[in-house]
């Protein structure tokens, strides 16, 4: 019993660890989500040496949901202003001193870490985190002076200590990130994000028109066809060759004999007699209707006729 | 009373669930709806490329039903069956299964009887980057460019692969324009190709192809995926299934692999692509100008690939001895809409000479287009991904 007390005890404990860490209100430019679009975000820092499950805690964007400990299923304002981390994502499990990001993008339905109300631009927007018992985890106001693109961030972000900051919101522990220096970096979760490639926005801004990359681009393309090409014409020449030299090893024996043995290519209609009777033996009877006819042969394309399926018009005769 | 009440809150409760209720909160799903009628009616009335169009078609209609959410049906709510057959086109595994199946059904002989055409498929890549330059003009990011620009690659699973890694939300847009516009290759090259060529040069006759040896048939996969994914790692998904499909074919010992890669698990994986790719266009992500703006490059991506790989031919002319030219209505088969764009050509070509087929020669850039395509593919995603 006591084990058990002392273990839930341990468990809650690491919960109230979390702490909102960065929000951006407006973002542009920054974060694309699985889905690959831009929306508002708020990142939740484990200050702790455990790892923390944070499902079916809540989280919020309106205050006077505090103390809540369920969601009304009935009740469309509470729903998506109060949302409930869904259960059974592993992904919810949050690593000592890892972050996690949930996009405010109004659409819980698209998952785990979606949350089904929006932010703000230009009003306060507060977000609050709650335990699963109500208590108030962290919150924070996020000023409406906070320009887009730019993030409202702890001043000791990823510091372990941060769970012995008070759960009230103090304005004093945040500032503002505008991305432009080290200190101010912007510096979202990345586990459940796919940060902006750097290199896309260095090509942007060096290459504007495309010249470059297309050069670079075809130029590897090229290269890479164009081994392909050199490396199969030096095999079809060697393969060529080893031909000729069987065949010219074969001498004129095998000619003298073709020349008295056939008239020219009456060997190969014999091969097309056989091979119009194997196929005729083995496809004309329609066997699943059970009765034998040769109906279905008509609508049957043969092996021959197929071949002219391919070409629209079939080659003129010419006779000379 | 209280039985009066309980029904009625349950039957306000169903109106809310269905699709006649929620259709009023979201009509542009109506707009949706339309259009994979229109491509169903495409695919089955006019013959448009009835295998992507039609489970692409049905796709817009499942995923335009409009719906309550949070019951875990749509596909875009983690958890739903739709959801999971997503997450295929998402993550990027349905695309070199398509490719495995492709390289178990294509004969790369007329390519290897005259590899010099690996040269028309490469230039037919001009497409894709012609496209990337334009779509750079129009505003897009790199990154969104890049996953646009392929489209003139001709290649869906390609463009699908390709913009789930660098623009997952244009993806939709994407594919159905790359669809679309493969659907089209026979309304929009020819007047390009006659337009760029002379009579004299339409009626060049290419000479026969030499036989190919299983051997070389057999290396070709080999030294294929070892040369191309030397320069382009990145390419190795889509590359590296193509070749190891096309070794299950030519190898000769592995023919119920490369039957079974070829039709059932094509059919199966080009069913499950083109229904969610379908369902993924969502009325509010769809209706935009965006999409428009994808349209139109995707057009200018098909106009630039046929126009390279027909000019393209045109200069490789100039240096060929006058025995070994090739007819330049085989360049717009450097684009890997296999085998259309290679069927345009011999259109053409028996529209000028009855007896002059150019099938076989066309087929050679056509399969290259399909390599081009897939390292273009890498490319990109190296630089951009």
């Amino acid at each position: 019993m006591i084990a058990l007390a002392a273990f839930a005890t341990a468990t809650a404990q690491g919960r109230l660890d979390m702490r909102i860490n960065e929000v951006m209100v407006v973002d542009e430019t920054n974060l694309i989500d699985e889905y690959g679009n831009h929306a508002a975000w708020i990142e939740l820092y484990n200050a702790s040496h455990g790892s923390n499950g944070i499902e079916k805690m809540f989280i919020t964007n309106d205050p006077s949901y505090k103390g809540k400990t369920k969601v009304n299923p009935y009740k469309e304002k509470e729903k998506e202003a109060f949302h409930e981390i869904r259960r059974g994502d592993g992904a919810t499990k949050i690593a000592p001193c890892s972050h996690v990001v949930f996009y405010a993008d109004g659409d819980s339905a698209r998952g785990t870490f979606h949350l089904p109300f929006k932010l703000e631009q230009g009003k306060d927007n507060f977000v609050a985190i709650y335990d699963v018992n109500g208590d108030l985890v962290d919150q924070v106001i996020v000023p409406a002076s906070l320009p887009a693109n730019q993030s409202f961030a702890r001043l000791a972000e990823g510091d372990i200590n941060l769970h012995k900051q008070s759960r009230e919101f103090d304005a004093r522990e945040w500032g503002v990130r505008d991305g432009k220096s080290d200190a101010t970096a912007i510096t979202p979760g990345k586990f459940n994000a796919r940060p902006v490639n750097d290199n896309i926005e260095k090509f942007y801004v060096n290459d504007r028109g495309g010249g470059i990359l297309t050069l670079f681009a075809m130029g590897i393309v090229f290269a890479a066809l164009a081994l392909l090409f050199i490396c199969f014409l030096l095999f079809g020449k060697a393969f060529e060759a080893s031909e000729k030299k069987a065949k010219a090893a074969l001498g004129e024996e095998h000619t003298t004999e073709h020349e008295h043995n056939a008239q020219p290519g009456s060997n190969d209609e014999a091969i097309a007699a056989i091979c119009m009777a194997l196929y005729q033996h083995l496809n004309a009877h329609d066997v699943e209707s059970g009765i034998l006819t040769f109906n279905h042969s008509h609508d049957m394309p043969s092996a021959w006729e197929s071949k002219g399926n391919l070409l629209p018009h079939l080659p003129e005769v010419h006779e000379s | 009373m209280l039985l009066g009440s309980f029904l009625n809150d349950n039957l306000v409760k169903f109106w809310h669930f269905t699709g006649f209720y929620n259709v009023t909160l979201e009509p542009s799903s109506l707009i949706m709806i339309c259009v994979g009628l229109f491509f169903i009616y495409l695919a089955i009335k006019k013959n448009f490329e009835p295998m992507l169009l039609v489970p692409i078609g049905f796709g817009i209609l499942i995923g335009n039903i409009p719906f309550m959410p949070g019951n875990e049906i749509g596909i875009y709510e983690e958890g739903s069956v739709l959801n999971i057959l997503y997450q295929g086109v998402r993550q990027g595994w349905y695309p070199p299964l398509i490719f495995l199946g492709i390289g178990a059904m294509t004969d790369f002989s007329s390519l290897l009887a005259n590899p010099k055409l690996m040269l028309v498929g490469a230039a037919a890549q001009f497409g894709i980057f012609g496209a990337y330059m334009v779509a750079l003009a129009l505003g897009f990011m790199p990154d969104q460019a890049g996953a646009i620009a392929i489209i003139g690659g001709a290649d869906g699973p390609t463009a699908i692969f390709l913009s789930s890694k660098l623009a997952p939300n244009l993806m939709g847009a994407l594919a159905v324009s790359a669809y679309s516009y493969m659907a089209l290759v026979p309304v929009i090259q020819p007047p390009i190709m006659r337009l760029l060529t002379t009579k004299k040069e339409r009626l060049i006759r290419m000479k026969p192809a030499r036989k190919v040896s299983q051997t070389e048939k057999i290396l070709f996969p080999i030294f294929g995926l070892i040369l191309t994914c030397f320069f382009v790692p990145s390419g190795l998904p889509l590359l590296g299934m193509l070749f190891f499909g096309n070794l299950l074919r030519e190898s000769g010992v592995t023919t119920r692999l490369a039957k079974t890669a070829s039709n059932a698990m094509t059919d199966m994986v080009t069913i499950i692509l083109g229904m969610s790719v379908g369902a993924s266009t969502q009325a509010s992500q769809f209706l935009t100008l965006d999409t428009i703006k994808i349209f139109f490059l995707g057009f200018m991506a098909f106009v630039i690939a046929t126009c390279s790989g027909v000019l393209f031919v045109k200069i490789f002319n100039l240096v060929l001895p006058k025995d070994k030219k090739l007819n330049p209505l085989i360049g717009n088969a450097g684009v890997s809409a296999v085998p259309m764009a290679a069927r345009i050509s011999n259109d053409q070509g028996l529209k000028e000479d009855p007896s002059n087929y150019l099938l076989i020669h066309a087929m050679g850039p056509n399969v290259a287009g399909v390599i081009g395509s897939a390292v273009a593919a890498g490319v990109l995603l190296a630089f951009l991904g």
